[in-house]
């Protein structure tokens, strides 16, 4: 028997404190745009649409990520785009649900490109073949068809060779809410430099 | 460690460390695994350490990777050159070529993603993965009830039939020509007979006017009642196919 103070028979649909903490009005208007939203949807562009300030945006989904901590959804962040997806530890069931079969464990060349990729923020195919010193096209190109990576564009630089970015299916993938959710890495790499080196989109 | 610098484990390298030729990827893959065998950090001294075993790897792998052969013949050629020159320092070491510190330093990087790809497939063994909301697949759509076909289609089959030459005058005038339902069941049966299946809109397409077409389909559909021919719509106003029913078959 639930002998707190907290009621145990509060609506699960109600608000919560958590959100009517920050602007309860944005975090709502935010939810239900994620909610329709078949992609991820960027910052700006939630505040473009809402008419609000970025850093009030940022406050509510920081807000809405909290209360949906715990939940059967979670708030996914890539970079500065944010998503609603299951929450990982319901893959098993989803999957039943969605009739999929169980995923095909990825090469360890495929991993390890991806890694890279994640790690670097972007990479060329010649960078990451420089970090593991053979071939990487066929792990690239696996990568590419399971859309965990994709062409964020073309470097400046003869050639004019692809820059590879992570997708958000990649954090799905993983069952990551965000970049930030990766292992440590435990060696500094130099970031990839931005005079000259960015992708033009 | 200057015990694995001598000739002595060439030979047995494979067996020693334990590390099967299919195990690895590439040149860079095969260092830092020998490397870390022997329980040793990835330095310059390291990376000399393992030149022999890297280099009977090498040799063994010419035969089973043709085609990977010169990326591992290539780093066996600038081990042997870094490690000379360790070993006589002597020699003046040429600027533009890479020390056997810049490899170590590429081997640590190359270690630290490996690193990470062991933790990404650790996490994708723990099952843990999110699903975005998608649209349900489309069930299985039902055979159509006859006459349940759909507009488009409907008005196909009409256009088909429109196209039968008919004209105008004698949609008006009494036909002058007569046709026989007995006439036209003979000639279909004889030539369903040598065709076995034959669609009606290419027999409708021979008839010249309304009457010819009229007596051909109750030809069909006597030939049906007689069990001599069956006929297949696959799907609402589709084109209707005729097919010889073969009597002694039948028995």
């Amino acid at each position: 028997m639930p002998t707190g103070s907290q009621p145990d028979g509060e609506p699960i649909n109600g608000p919560t404190p958590e959100v009517l903490d920050g602007d309860f009005g944005l975090a709502r208007t935010i939810e239900g745009l994620l909610f329709v939203a078949d992609r991820a949807l960027s910052v700006s562009e939630l505040a473009d649409v809402t008419g609000a300030l970025e850093s009030d945006v940022r406050l509510a989904l920081s807000n809405l990520a909290e209360h949906y901590r715990h939940r059967g959804i979670v708030l996914l962040k890539h970079r500065r785009a944010y998503r609603l997806v299951s929450a990982p530890d319901l893959a098993d069931v989803c999957r039943r649900l969605l009739g999929l079969d169980h995923r095909r464990q990825p090469s360890r060349a495929a991993l390890e490109t991806l890694g890279i990729v994640a790690y670097r923020g972007q990479a060329t195919r010649a960078e990451i073949e420089q970090v593991r010193g053979v071939d990487s096209d066929s792990a690239l190109a696996t990568l590419l068809s399971r859309n965990l990576i994709r062409e964020s564009g073309r470097l400046d630089a003869p050639g004019r060779p692809a820059v590879f970015t992570t997708t958000d299916t990649f954090l799905a993938y993983f069952g990551l809410t965000s970049l930030e959710d990766l292992p440590e890495f435990d060696l500094n790499l130099e970031p990839t430099d931005s005079d000259g080196r960015q992708p033009n989109l | 460690m200057t015990a694995t610098w001598g000739p002595a484990g060439q030979a047995s390298a494979l067996a020693e460390f334990e590390i099967d030729t299919g195990d690895f990827e590439g040149p860079l893959d095969l260092l830092v695994q020998l490397i870390e065998k022997q329980g040793l950090d990835i330095t310059g001294v390291s990376v000399l350490a393992v030149t022999d075993q890297f280099v009977a790897f090498a040799h063994e792998l010419h035969e089973r990777f043709a085609e990977a052969a010169s990326e591992f013949l290539l780093v066996a050629s600038r081990l042997a050159l870094l490690k000379s020159r360790a070993l006589l320092p002597q020699i003046e070491p040429d600027d533009e070529e890479e020390t056997v510190d810049d490899l170590a330093e590429r081997l640590r990087i190359y270690a630290a993603f490996k690193a990470v790809a062991m933790e990404l497939d650790e996490r994708l063994r723990a099952g843990h993965a999110s699903y975005i909301r998608v649209a349900t697949p489309d069930l299985p759509q039902p055979d159509p009830e006859p006459g349940a076909g759909d507009l488009a289609r409907l008005l196909k089959a009409i256009e088909r039939l429109t196209q039968v030459d008919v004209p105008v005058a004698s949609l008006i005038d009494t036909p002058t020509r007569r046709f026989r339902v007995a006439d036209k069941v003979r000639d279909l049966q004889s030539r369903l007979r040598s065709e076995k299946t034959l669609a009606f809109d290419s027999i409708a397409a021979t008839c010249t006017d309304r009457a010819e077409l009229v007596a051909t389909f109750v030809a069909v559909l006597h030939l049906v009642k007689q069990r001599t021919a069956t006929v297949e719509q696959a799907s609402a106003f589709g084109s209707i196919l005729l097919r010889w029913v073969d009597q002694h078959a039948d028995g």
